[in-house]
């Protein structure tokens, strides 16, 4: 018995959806990648992560959805693949040949995205011509009836290509806005006719749909579907939540196998999957839906459930059936494998950044915060499946353990070079260390720390902490390459930054001295956000900002901005915009605005506009210069930085 | 996949310029030029341009139109193979459709 199936028997026992027989409770759940072929071909790239997911121990792997209608309407995404004729069948073959050969169960989703959808074309189709609310997404254009029953036939033929292409299981995406959900809500389903009205009229697209291909795949395939149990868009007239259970019992009347639950649409103005919601704060849905259910129909959730030990204590009271894991694997494919060989502690930890988000709605291929690796997974330099060792071993000498430095030691000492890491203060991580104080979930940071932490350990770098380097010993030693990753510090060149009541940012998050009530923060940036969020939660105080542009943060993700910016307005923090610094003094600091000098009054004025520290990158020639200590960006560029360098050490 | 510029069709605004959020472009010649080591694939520096000369998604992907795995040809799309030169916008997927 493996450390893993002692540890979570419920989450590695097996499990079963209809008539297939699934070797454990962790799927992998469908997400887009944008890796494929702009026409709807699948892509070498989409196989190899595909295949990696497989790869890594899970018992079901979902593919992403494939639009079902050949004109386009259904592909919310530009590297969507199709389904939508036979002629895509023999690639989508490839990625159910390259699960099975993991000894997965190959799941495929059939997806159209309706009011988000069309991308290529100049129209979106939905059940009403309801407005967007994310300014990206266009108002759609009604369907017909014959449209109606074109688009439920496109599904039930997608199901038959399904099967044809190897699969074990389809699975329909009815979730976040896409054309299923459309047509339930309430919100975006105004019709009068069949398809429209009471709560069984507007259920009436998706059980067409699930029973359609009911009838066309027999009576032993699984059909999975995918529901909102909570659309969290009560203040635009969505479903209420006894409606949304009512759909979800009919979607099993109707033959569905399997219910994936899911809560909020792309619209709703409620955290649902960003770090400030809670692990497991959504299972109290799948409970629900569990109850409501007949026994031999499984309920399976993804959201927010980071770590096993969520998911296991709601299957072992009868909550879930199985574990959907997406951004998490995402992060690291081998989750499921190093859980069960007892090694948690080297799972690659997703932060909930959402910059996987933030790319697909770029029209950018998927990107990872701590896994430069993702869609380079067939490319050995990425070293996704282990670094190539190297010929001739280094020395190897990085200053700053930091997010960075820890990565590219990290990689060099897989590589076989030895490594050895100084630091200044006595403890790892640089400031996500320090950005762990911050509220709303961000201790969750420790976690990447911890994980480069114990990474950098079993590739065997010596850390060497309480360490100035100065430039001296950097222009005597003796290590054939030196890598600077020494990262930014708040400073400033006002007249009067030297003075008693200017503090850095970095020391007030750390803790280490209490600022005065009336505060002034100085920056544009995330880390001026950042600082007020936690001063807010940690004392009461008068806190004012003063930054560039019209609003800070130009550098945060958009799925987190909108959130940050409502918790500032409700902690009443006061902005200065478009406004730039001119002096300092002890009453506070005088301002140049767009409508004249302003100054503002403060006990304490709080630094928060990151500058570059790479003064030791000049003491010789040949070193390199990685991370904030180039140009202070976001966490992701660290990672990156220091994944990029460590590959070419 | 890192953004590509079209330098015989940028006229060096400097848009994109300001807009990279690590901000690592600049003008070579009157040019855009992208740190590539730096660039993070965010794509911003493509929407922003007004005269779309940055390219993010090249005709399949850089790969030949015909692809081996295929039995059934693919279909023709408008700019295929070369992928030094980009793809108009519109269909096969240069981006929203605008």
């Amino acid at each position: 018995m493996k450390p893993g199936e002692k540890k979570y028997p419920h989450v590695f026992s097996p499990g079963k959806i209809g008539k297939m027989e699934v070797k454990n409770r962790i799927k992998y759940a469908s997400t887009e990648t944008n890796f494929n072929y702009g026409d709807g071909y699948v892509s070498d790239k989409e196989v190899a992560y595909m295949e990696a997911q497989a790869r890594g121990g899970s018992g079901m792997v979902t593919t992403q959805g494939a639009y079902t209608d050949p004109h386009g309407e259904g592909q919310g995404y530009v590297g969507m693949m199709s389904i939508a004729d036979d002629r895509f069948i023999p690639g989508l073959r490839r990625i159910s040949d390259a699960i099975h050969k993991h000894g997965a169960k190959a799941v495929l989703q059939l997806m159209h995205c309706g009011r988000v959808g069309g991308i290529n074309i100049d129209y979106t189709v939905g059940p009403s011509v309801v407005k967007q609310r994310i300014p990206r997404f266009r108002e759609p254009v009604e369907m017909s009836r014959e449209d109606i029953e074109r688009s439920i036939d496109e599904h039930v033929k997608g199901a038959r290509r399904c099967i044809e292409s190897g699969f074990d299981a389809v699975e329909i995406s009815g979730i976040v806005g896409y054309l299923l959900s459309n047509f339930i809500s309430s919100y975006t389903n105004l019709r009068s006719d069949e398809y429209g009205g009471d709560i069984k009229g507007r259920a009436k697209f998706m059980t067409d749909i699930v029973s359609g291909i009911r009838g066309e795949v027999g009576p032993d395939y699984p059909i999975i579907i995918r529901l909102c149990a909570d659309e969290l868009l009560q203040d635009r007239g969505g479903n209420k939540e006894e409606e949304s259970l009512e759909v979800i019992k009919l979607a099993e009347a109707a033959g569905a196998d399997c219910l994936s639950v899911t809560a909020g649409w792309q619209e709703s103005a409620v955290s649902v999957i960003s770090r400030d919601c809670r692990m497991g704060s959504w299972l109290y849905l799948a409970k629900r839906v569990r109850e409501a259910l007949k026994p031999e129909t499984a309920v399976s959730m993804a959201y927010r459930l980071f770590l096993a030990e969520y998911p296991e204590r709601a299957i072992a009271a009868g909550e879930l059936d199985f574990w959907e894991a997406c951004r998490p694997m995402i992060a690291d494919p081998n989750l499921p494998n190093k859980i069960l060989e007892g090694r948690e502690d080297e799972i690659i930890p997703c932060m909930a950044c959402n910059i996987c988000l933030a790319r697909l709605f770029r029209d950018a291929e998927l990107n990872c915060m701590v896994r430069p690796s993702l869609g380079h997974e067939s490319e050995a330099e990425y070293g996704f499946y282990g670094f190539p060792k190297t010929s001739h071993s280094k020395k190897i000498w990085i200053i700053g353990a930091g997010v960075a430095g820890m990565q590219a030691g990290a990689i060099a000492a897989e590589k076989g070079h030895r490594v050895t890491i100084s630091e200044k203060s006595d403890k790892l991580g640089g400031q996500l260390a320090i950005a762990s104080n911050g509220p709303w979930g961000d201790n969750e940071f420790m976690r990447l720390v911890n994980y480069l932490k114990l990474r950098c350990e079993n590739a065997g770098v010596e850390f060497e902490t309480g360490k100035t380097v100065t430039a001296e010993e950097i222009k005597e030693s003796t290590a054939d390459e030196i890598v600077v990753a020494t990262g930014a510090i708040p400073t400033s060149e006002l007249p009067g930054a030297d003075g008693d009541s200017v503090v850095s940012c970095l020391d007030v998050i750390d803790g280490k001295l209490k600022p005065g009530k009336n505060i002034v923060i100085l920056g544009s940036g995330g880390v001026a956000i950042a600082t007020a969020l936690y001063l807010l939660e940690n004392g009461e105080y008068n806190i004012t900002i003063v930054h560039l542009g019209r609003k800070p943060g130009p550098d945060v993700n958009p799925s987190y901005i909108w959130r940050y910016m409502s918790k500032l307005k409700e902690g009443k923090v006061a902005r200065v915009a478009f406004a730039r610094p001119e002096k300092i003094t002890d009453k506070g600091v005088q301002v140049k605005t767009a409508d004249g000098d302003k100054f503002v009054e403060a006990d304490t004025v709080i630094l928060a506009q990151m500058h570059p520290v790479n003064d030791l990158f000049k003491a010789r020639k040949g070193i390199s210069l990685i991370g904030d200590a180039i140009i202070p960006r976001r966490g992701n560029s660290a990672v990156l930085d220091g994944y990029k360098l460590g590959m070419r050490l | 996949m890192i953004p590509k510029v079209d330098v015989f069709k940028c006229d060096g605004c400097g848009i994109c310029v300001k807009r990279c959020p690590p901000q690592v472009m600049g003008l070579v010649q009157n040019r855009a030029v992208i740190l590539v080591d730096l660039c993070e694939e965010c794509g911003i520096c493509h929407e922003v341009c007004p005269i779309h000369a940055i390219h993010f998604r090249l005709p399949n992907q850089g790969v030949a139109a015909m692809h081996e795995s295929y039995t059934v040809p693919r279909q023709a799309t408008p700019n295929p193979g070369n992928w030094t030169v980009g793809v108009p916008l519109g269909r096969d997927g240069a981006g929203h459709y605008k």
